[in-house]
């Protein structure tokens, strides 16, 4: 478990640390023309009623924020974003496994403790595209940027990412090297402190 | 600098890990230089019968086993509050697994041969034991040595 703090997110680009190895990096599947099953397990820990980014897939932003009493997920595709309002389902200290689906021509679905909240038609949609993509945990964006950060803090306890065959990256934040956290399928898949 | 060869793959991770225990014994923010150590490993071409082409699948899968150990202590940021490897030396040790699975004209039985040849002279002029300082490589040692005692390729 790691917990993220306000002004500290982690990122899933694994990418980033060598440009040429793995071959295959795990973000990679999440380009927008792939089949990809994200899945985080956390405890929110933060009870403000500030907005907050638990997590973001960037560039073309898709993401879940927080309110005080609703959520709105951002799905990005590429003729626009859509903002989906959504009761809120992510509570204080309640653990909850959040879950994103895409399957390209087909669906973009969120998932909260297993169960479909929504469902995207992308039959003629396209999910955003991108060539580097990645995922930004407890932010909306890079602190560098400082814009639409929406800091907030949470316990997370799993992080697990699947193509349409099998994971390609797990972690459950036990070991730690230069504040990456090793993937546990031996991938290197490693998610990093920015 | 390392010129990275047919030999250096069965002790390069050993290589690596004490470049990393050196990097991390000297690692400060007091010098110019974010690393006090750098693991710069170049290919040997020439001449070609050391080269890494001339080994079998699994001795280069050890040169991809070293890639993913550098990885491992990779730094997310080339900065003096870090002090594993850069994405330059990780990416050195990489493009040595690529090139040495890469396919393009390499003779692998000739050079193989000349390996061979090569390290028997060694042994004969220097006094030393190829099979026994590098067990890794008898299997193939012994079945070039038949080749070359039969005539074939020699």
């Amino acid at each position: 478990m790691i917990d993220i703090k306000k002004g500290f997110p982690w990122v899933f680009w694994p990418s980033s640390i060598c440009d040429t190895f793995p071959e295959n990096p795990g973000n990679k599947i999440l380009s927008g023309d792939q089949y990809f099953h994200l899945e985080f397990r956390l405890t929110l820990t933060d009870n403000s009623e500030q907005q907050k980014t638990l997590f973001a897939l960037v560039p073309r932003f898709t993401g879940l924020d927080l309110y005080k009493d609703k959520m709105i997920l951002t799905v990005t595709c590429e003729d626009g974003p859509l903002y989906i309002d959504l009761p809120l389902l992510v509570k204080y200290q309640e653990e909850v496994i959040i879950s994103l689906e895409h399957s390209p021509k087909e669906f973009f679905r969120l998932f909260i403790n297993n169960k479909v909240i929504h469902e995207v038609d992308l039959k003629e949609k396209i999910f955003g595209l991108s060539e580097s993509p990645h995922i930004l945990i407890g932010a909306g964006n890079f602190p560098k940027n400082d814009f639409n950060l929406n800091y907030t803090d949470f316990s997370l306890h799993e992080f697990t990412l699947k193509d349409s065959k099998e994971v390609i990256s797990h972690h459950k934040f036990e070991e730690f090297i230069f504040d990456k956290s090793v993937d546990l399928t031996g991938n290197l898949n490693f998610i990093h402190k920015l | 600098m390392a010129t990275f060869n047919a030999l250096s793959v069965f002790t390069y991770d050993e290589v690596i890990d004490r470049t990393f225990e050196l990097k991390k014994k000297h690692a400060n923010g007091q010098r110019y230089w974010v690393s006090a150590l750098q693991l710069d490993t170049s290919y040997l071409r020439w001449p070609a019968h050391l080269s890494v082409k001339i080994l079998e699948p699994e001795h280069k899968e050890l040169i991809r086993k070293s890639a993913e150990k550098v990885l491992y202590y990779g730094i997310k940021e080339f900065t003096s509050d870090n002090y594993g490897f850069s994405n330059v030396e990780i990416q050195k040790i990489k493009r040595i697994y690529d090139y040495a699975t890469g396919e393009d004209d390499f003779q692998v039985d000739k050079y193989r041969v000349d390996f061979i040849k090569f390290v028997d002279e060694l042994d004969k002029r220097r006094g030393t034991d190829f099979n026994a300082t590098f067990p890794e490589l008898k299997e193939l040692y012994d079945r070039y040595q038949k080749r070359i005692s039969l005539g074939i390729l020699a």
